[in-house]
């Protein structure tokens, strides 16, 4: 009886699980992505995190997109003209671009989005954008010294759009397929108000797909967008963004074929790098380690360079993080720009700070002779995250086995902590990295470290590395010679490096699982990746 | 007893305030900005803290944050998980799932807890005893989120029985591991606490008499013996909700939860003061409601408490 | 004369532990203790597992030719392998049908635990975060002693104003969840070992101040209390004299159940990310970084997991055995 009776119990939980256990039936193509992160915003003007941008890329189209080999291609804009300085810019509209209620998409449309940008009462982050392509007025603007209609952006009428900078910039094109240009209907978003942007119906759509779904810390949802004026080229039905925050649970989702696309950390490479749904892709981001020379002793370059060449870049890439990533013995990444030779910036460049632990020894005797000292703690601020918390593991012991006498503290704070204490100078040394805006060495050479730049932690300076530098600048003496520019920032990097101003450490990668019925998707080192061409079969 | 009750509630609404104000406070001392992007500039991060009233002297900045918790359930608006938007709204809509899962964990818990409890108690010393016992003990042991990595390792993983992580669309389904997980300190100290209750109770004097009244066993224990029993176990739900609550937030990393447990840990991890002092703040709020709520009960229960309060 | 001895006499009979404390000398209360703790199977099942892991921790870490903080490029993420257990078949360096030890060449090898991502032998590591777990125990039995003794004595004996503000403080202390103090203090300050001590101190001691405090509270009003304030004796004395000998066991039992608590605090600490910093490793830092490489290198969260496991299975059961050997009655957590 008391068997029988457990039988039966068991039984039943059988059936309530089988019963409730998930039964999908597909027919319409849809993409799903794992994402390991939640979007922060789908305020085109607001956001600011990778997620955020790639999914706002979507369900918006900016004046210029990237086309399948990654060149910059026409989106809303038809053409567009140049003045012989370089400093204005005059877009011609298509006049078939709709947003998602019918409404036109306009000229002024651009003028709203880039006024909002810049708009103090908004205080946007990316408002430095402007800035940073030099927009005429942009500055003042910001600082609230001038009105938004003094923004050198203006309707010419509905389908011509200018814009009118201070200095050539060299990159203003390939800066179009960014979001926080893209354009915003007035109407919609001054009607929405406070709510704009907050749910999946107070968006507008003028790009593939539409929002039509946004379920709190769970998944984002867009579907095609019948308006979208190049409508017949897309050929996926939906994509879906699913926060699946841990890494392990999206790889067994993977497998469960619940996802189309996972990223995987470092950790469960081993598992999957022979399988034909392991890829890997360079990103480009380079991660370096600043010593912040407001430090005594890290101002002795024999100690810097000591420090760049005693550890075995090659571990970390091939063994702890094992995704793609790039012994980086350079600062501009691998797959960032292409010069006017129509080459990588690194194709054939220089390399430095080769790791070398005898020659690393020889500085480091040299530093200690110099410092009049023979053992020497520094300590190594890094993030909570798990790949560089075992990266800063191993750079102590290589460090500290390397370079006798040394001693390697190190202090893990959560990444907005260990900016902050960057940004203050309170720290010796800093595992950072950077993320690139825009196609061109100056994004690295330019924003980091030029003497009193805000990014440059460890109060790098060097006259004849910023002459160099601003002589690349926008408006700079090379803003027009393209080759000339080219050879300065060769240059610049190279009397950044061999003075170890940063050690370099690696150039990132991403391990990824992607379904193999699934083409056509198109990642780029800088910017967003795009869907556009997706097919799923 | 209205006296003992709106003291009660005057007590839990000083506890709040204070806390609110520790909580704000301690949060001052926090290190790092909630702008900290790596492509703020100085300057506009200025701008940022003064768009958001950052820049203020603290009591003002207490002062209006109060007003506006007070009045308008406002918390204030997130700065980093989802700029712009309320931390009321982000929280109250994640609030439900995290509720739901420790309801279901307390119900399984305090269901299976006062079986093994009765068995475990009325057949004192017999096999079945030591096993609740044991389990018991491995119960109270065992962290919760080692307990749902060993389910989720084995029945999520190995056998995929159930889902790994926690589906939206299927609320019920895939909270089942959550749930067990959650659930099982719950069941191991309801099955101590009873049992210790009831050989107390069944000891007692009353029940001794009606046990030689020839009223069968069962019943004894049943309508005497739990009865009493289960109104102590009442005073234990303050400290179970604590643990379900400690419980949540790794529980539901492990799970992939969408509930405030792990948006509290991501707030932590992006210096999201709001939504860390909201969090905080319910938490707390809900563990002095369930003590209020168990005292009133018990007030209620068995008057003798109520004079040895003070009430 | 005769009616106060009457009296005195049924206080005696009412309950027979009392009697045993109003004696006096509490060496036969002890070894009553003592006794009756070690007729519970599961108590000395704990002691003897404690006793083992103790051992461990102490030596573990030198019985091999392996360092926990020595990196080796070479030997990354291998599987657990012991001698004689590998001919059975178990723990013989095999994850899955692969074998790195024979695939690689590392025939003469042995990582009893394995070794994780940097190379270091898991053996190693465990055994010194077994050490932090118990080095966080002792703390925590610090903490209580000194602060929760301290404290309930002091708002237990002088009562009146001093108790009231006291138990305020403790009231509205105590509605915090402990894990919202915890997490915020380890937030605030830099985490580490420092600041889990201090959060542990801010909550940990309460609930010890509480029966500390209740059980003054009842002892005050005991005769022999009384006589002593009467004979001139000064108030402090009072309290250390005759007061603290009688709440020893209650002292032990609520001591005992704080250092599971506390060890658990930390590794939950470490779980959310909170936790020790490298290159120190406790059990939970290592249970935090295994787990992220579960499906890969399993080994790598199962011995953590096992030992935190029994480390706190452990010593809940002596805390357990201690509670029913001390006072029968007492129903704590």
């Amino acid at each position: 009886m008391k068997h029988l009776k457990r039988l039966l119990l068991s039984l039943v939980v059988l059936v309530l699980a089988v019963g409730c256990a998930p039964a999908k039936e597909e027919t319409e193509q849809v993409l799903r992505i794992a994402k390991d992160n939640d979007v922060s915003s789908l305020d085109t003007n607001v956001a600011t995190d990778g997620l955020s941008f790639e999914v706002i890329k979507t369900f918006t189209e900016g004046l210029m997109e990237y086309d399948a080999d990654g060149n910059i291609v026409p989106g809303v804009a038809l053409d567009y003209e140049v003045s012989a300085d370089g400093t204005v810019y005059t877009f011609n509209l298509r006049d078939d671009a709709k947003w998602s209620n019918g409404d036109p998409v306009t000229a002024a449309d651009f003028v709203f989005s880039w006024r909002r940008l810049v708009d103090p009462a908004l205080a946007t982050e990316y408002s430095y954008m402007a800035e940073g392509i030099m927009i005429k007025n942009a500055t003042a603007v910001i600082k609230g010294e001038k009105p938004l209609t003094e923004l050198g952006v203006a309707a010419l009428d509905a389908t011509t759009f200018q814009v009118t900078l201070d200095a050539a910039v060299p990159y203003f094109i390939q800066l179009m397929t960014f979001p926080v240009f893209h354009p915003l209907n007035e109407a919609f978003v001054t009607a929405k108000g406070d709510a704009y942007a907050k749910s999946a119906d107070a968006l507008l759509s003028n790009g593939p797909w539409v929002v039509t779904e946004w379920t709190e810390g769970t998944k984002i949802r867009v579907e095609k967008n019948d308006t979208y004026w190049n409508a017949d080229e897309i050929s996926l039905d939906a994509i879906e963004f699913l926060i699946i925050k841990d890494y392990q649970t999206a790889a067994l989702q993977f497998e469960n074929g619940e996802v189309d696309m996972a990223k995987i950390s470092a950790d469960l490479v081993d598992r999957y790098k022979d399988e034909d749904f392991f890829e890997t892709k360079k990103l480009g981001y380079t991660w370096y380690v600043a010593p912040n020379q407001l430090v005594a002793e890290l101002q002795n370059e024999n100690l810097r360079l000591a420090l760049a060449t005693s550890f075995d870049k090659s571990f970390i890439t091939e063994s702890i993080l094992h995704d793609g990533s790039n012994v980086a013995d350079y600062i501009v990444p691998i797959g960032l720009a292409t010069g006017p030779d129509g080459k990588d910036f690194r194709d054939g460049a220089e390399t430095f700070l080769s790791f070398d632990a005898a020659k690393a020894l020889e500085y480091w005797n040299a530093a200690k002779a110099e410092l009049g000292v023979e053992t020497l703690t520094l300590e190594l601020l890094v993030d909570d995250a798990a790949d560089t918390k075992a990266v800063s593991e191993f750079l102590q012991t290589e460090w500290q086995t390397n370079l006798p006498g040394l001693t390697v503290t190190i202090q893990v704070q959560p990444k907005k902590n260990r900016l902050q204490l960057m940004r203050d100078g309170t720290y010796q040394l800093g595992l950072t990295r950077w993320g690139p805006d825009y196609a061109d060495p100056f994004t690295y050479l330019g924003d980091l470290f030029q003497t009193g730049v805000n990014y440059n932690y460890g109060r790098f300076s060097d006259a004849e590395y910023d002459a160099l530098v601003q002589s690349t600048a926008p408006g700079g003496a090379l803003s027009t010679d393209a080759a000339a520019r080219w050879a300065a920032l060769h240059e610049a990097e190279a009397i950044l490096l061999e003075q170890a101003g940063i050690l370099p450490t690696w150039q990132s990668g991403e391990a990824m699982l992607v379904n193999p019925d699934v083409s056509g998707y198109e990642f780029h080192v800088v910017g967003q990746p795009s869907y556009r061409n997706v097919v799923k079969k | 007893m209205t006296k003992f009750i709106a003291k009660r509630i005057l007590l839990s609404l000083a506890t709040l305030f204070v806390i609110l104000f520790i909580l704000f406070l301690l949060l001052q001392f926090m290190p790092g900005s909630p702008f900290n992007d790596e492509k703020l500039t100085a300057a506009q991060q200025a701008v940022l803290m003064a768009k958001y009233g950052l820049d203020k002297p603290f009591f003002i900045r207490f002062w209006i944050y109060l007003q506006n918790v007070v009045l308008r359930g406002d918390f204030g608006i997130s700065y980093a998980i989802k700029k712009d938007m309320l931390v009321s709204g982000i929280v109250i809509a994640r609030l439900g799932t995290s509720v739901r899962i420790g309801l279901q964990a307390l119900l399984l818990g305090v269901s299976l807890g006062v079986l093994f409890g009765v068995i475990s108690g009325s057949k004192r010393n017999t096999w079945m005893d030591s096993m609740a016992t044991v389990a018991a003990v491995i119960g109270v042991s065992i962290p919760s989120y080692v307990l749902a990595l060993v389910l989720s390792f084995v029945l999520g993983y190995k056998f995929r029985i159930f889902s790994i992580t926690y589906q939206v669309d299927q609320p019920l389904w895939s909270s089942i591991l959550p749930t067990i997980a959650l659930s099982f300190f719950v069941m191991a100290q309801t099955t101590r606490f009873l049992r210790t209750e009831l050989i107390e109770v069944l000891a007692s004097d009353y029940v001794k008499l009606v046990d030689a009244k020839g009223v069968a066993r069962p019943k004894v224990i049943l309508r005497h013996g739990l009865r009493n029993a289960m109104i102590s176990v009442i005073t234990i739900l303050g400290p179970l909700t604590v643990n379900l609550m400690t419980g949540s937030l790794v529980v539901e990393r492990v799970y992939g939860i969408p509930g405030i447990g792990s948006l509290l840990v991501e707030g932590i991890q992006v210096n999201d003061y709001n939504v860390i002092i909201m969090i905080a703040f319910v938490y707390s709020a809900l563990y002095i409601f369930v003590n209020l709520i168990v005292d009133i009960l018990y007030g209620v229960i068995d008057p003798r408490i109520r004079v040895a309060k003070g009430g | 004369m005769d009616d106060r001895k009457e009296r005195f006499n049924r206080v005696q009979l009412r309950d027979s532990k009392q009697q045993e404390m109003l004696v006096g000398s509490t060496t036969p209360f002890l070894k009553d203790a003592w006794r009756r703790f070690t007729k519970n199977k599961g108590a000395l099942v704990g002691l003897v597992a404690i006793a083992v892991i103790f051992l461990f921790a102490l030596i573990g870490p030198y019985i091999n030719e392996h360092a926990y903080n020595v990196l080796d490029k070479i030997h990354i993420n291998l599987p657990p392998r012991i001698p004689f257990l590998e001919k059975l078949g178990i723990f013989d360096g095999s994850e899955g049908n692969y074998n790195p030890y024979i695939e690689k060449g590392f025939t003469n090898d042995y990582f009893w635990f394995g070794t994780d991502v940097l190379g270091r032998d898991l053996w190693d590591r465990v055994w010194m975060g077994t050490r932090i777990s118990f080095y966080i125990a002792m703390v925590a039995v610090g903490i209580d002693m000194v602060i929760g003794i301290g404290y309930g004595m002091v708002s237990g004996f002088f009562g009146g104003k001093v108790d009231m503000v006291m138990q305020r403080i403790v009231e509205i202390l105590s509605g915090i969840p402990n894990l919202v103090v915890v997490t915020l203090f380890v937030l605030v300050l830099k985490p580490g070992m420092v600041s889990i001590i201090l959060a542990l101190m801010i909550t940990g001691w309460i609930s010890m101040s509480r029966v500390v405090r209740s059980q003054v509270l009842k002892m005050k009003e005991h005769e022999f209390i009384l006589a002593a304030k009467t004979l001139g004796a000064n108030s402090f004395v009072i309290l250390f004299k005759e007061l603290l000998p009688n709440i020893i066991g209650q002292i032990i039992v609520m001591t005992m159940f704080s250092i599971p608590n506390a060890i658990f605090y930390e590794s939950f600490l470490a779980f959310i990310g909170l936790g020790l910093q490298p290159p120190l490793a406790s059990l939970g830092v290592l249970i935090a970084d295994g787990y992220r490489a579960m499906i890969t290198h399993p080994h790598l969260v199962i011995f953590p997991t096992v030992v935190l496991s029994v480390l706190m299975l452990s010593f809940n059961l002596i805390a357990d055995g201690l509670r029913d050997a001390f006072d029968p009655k007492m129903k704590g957590f």
